[in-house]
């Protein structure tokens, strides 16, 4: 493969990387603080006129800060590509996967803060009482199919790899895939009780939720894999290199991944909007037994530590 | 199928649950066969101590409904209470009765409200 069409993929890759990005911009995080309606800001009980003052001011700082974080990526991309720094991407990827979290925490507890009167307290709960276990949310066999594509690809690397093998792409994608479980875990685990008014709307809403998470995740694991099966196979077998069609065939499977998980989240997204029209958002409200919890702490936690641990391996390792 | 649980009722939080599940047994919600969520995921999704859901489960054991089995969590053994006599059911229907009579209404009356309360409490189960 020529050096120009070694370029080409990772441009190519980046570009719908880009895209991705934008689309999900657009769709789902253009009009995220409206997801429930007028009524609501950000998951904040609202007064009904609060779009025609304030809330115009608070919806375009919101709109300012995400133009801004993907601004920054979109001119960070292009610097990328005019220097060839290729292999800087991935970290360069996460810092904007770490700067987006960050603007949406930051950005979600400031609002609470200066809008958010005290949640509403409920006396009266329910609760859906159906056994809920992780292995009814996830397949066995495909998470053993995983876990075997991934030894796969580090025995491959291991016994075949180059003498210059980076070993930071395998780490880093073997902790992305596997630090995804513990989210899983989390999305089928976590619950809130529900209103007495509308329980069945909301608790249809919430499953809803968990499914679409479940599914964004799942996919998001399976394009790291595929991403390091390619990587094993360019490394571990010395002829594959010069054989661009296998590139071309991998390259196939990740936009196919892609695409996918682009319909995933954009249908998923407004089936959800449609699900959650004028429904209280799910935790807005305290329970008997429990406050109000819009930021769930154990996804707080693993999103920190799970980013943090990222981008602590890619500077390390670059 | 929800269970609910409102703390300004008297009764106390585990007797709310052991009475919820029965309900959803009596409407024909849990069959008999079917298991019941996990101690910790019911104590999870209310934010209560487990020991509170404990204490009911084990209540509801007691009494016939549910039988715990290993590795398959508990599951509706039995639709009808265990070992109650029929003098013991109507001293408990005694008092809400009594209630009724003492508020002014006419036995046509309660007879009628007993009839709907059953309509509705079969109707609830053929529904879900």
């Amino acid at each position: 493969m020529s050096a120009r069409e070694s370029d080409l993929l990772p441009l190519l890759l980046g570009s719908f990387c880009i895209i991705f990005q934008l689309v999900l911009m657009r769709w789902v995080f253009w009009n995220y603080p409206l997801h429930h309606g007028r009524g609501f800001f950000l998951g904040v009980k609202v007064a009904p006129s609060f779009y025609e003052g304030a809330g115009a001011q608070w919806l375009r700082r919101y709109r300012t800060l995400l133009l801004a974080v993907h601004a920054i990526m979109v001119f960070v991309f292009i610097a990328l590509v005019a220097s060839h720094r290729w292999n800087d991407m991935p970290i360069i990827a996460l810092v904007i996967v770490g700067l987006l979290s960050a603007m949406f925490g930051g950005f979600t507890l400031w609002t609470r803060r200066s809008l958010g009167t005290a949640p509403p307290k409920l006396s009266s709960v329910a609760i859906p009482f159906e056994t809920r276990r992780f292995r009814d949310y996830v397949s066995w066999r495909l998470e053993g199919l995983l876990v075997l594509l991934l030894a796969a690809c580090w025995l491959l690397l291991f016994f075949q790899g180059d003498v210059g093998l980076q070993w930071a792409w395998p780490v880093l994608i073997t902790y992305a895939v596997m630090g995804l479980l513990p989210a899983k875990i989390i999305i089928v685990h976590h619950s809130h009780p529900l209103p007495p008014e509308r329980t069945e709307e909301h608790h249809r809403w919430l499953e809803a939720g968990r499914r679409y998470w479940l599914t964004v995740t799942e996919l998001m694991r399976w394009f790291f894999v595929v991403r390091l099966a390619g990587y094993s196979v360019e490394n571990g077998f010395p002829a594959a290199k010069m054989m661009v069609w296998l590139h071309w065939l991998f390259f196939s499977v990740y936009i196919a991944i892609f695409s996918v998980m682009l319909a995933v989240l954009i249908q998923g997204s407004r089936r959800l909007v449609a699900l959650g029209r004028d429904l209280q958002p799910i935790g807005s409200w305290s329970g008997p037994f429990g406050p109000a919890t819009l930021l769930l702490p154990g996804w707080l936690m693993w999103s920190v530590v799970y980013v943090g641990g990222l981008l602590l391996l890619g500077f390390i390792l670059s | 199928m929800f269970l609910s649980v409102d703390v300004d009722d008297k009764r106390p939080l585990y007797q709310q649950i052991v009475d919820g599940v029965k309900e959803l047994i009596a409407r024909g919600d849990l069959r008999e066969g079917m298991t019941l969520p996990s101690v910790r995921q019911v104590a999870g999704d209310l934010g209560v101590n487990l020991n509170t859901i404990a204490v009911a489960y084990r209540e509801l054991q007691e009494e016939g409904f549910l039988a715990v089995r290993h590795g398959a969590g508990a599951v509706v053994s039995s639709r009808r209470a265990r070992g109650v006599e029929e003098n013991a059911l109507r001293q408990q229907l005694r008092t809400p009765l009594t209630q009724l009579v003492l508020a002014g209404l006419s036995d046509r009356e309660i007879a009628a409200m007993v009839r709907q309360e059953l309509e509705l409490l079969h109707r609830k189960g053929g529904s879900s």
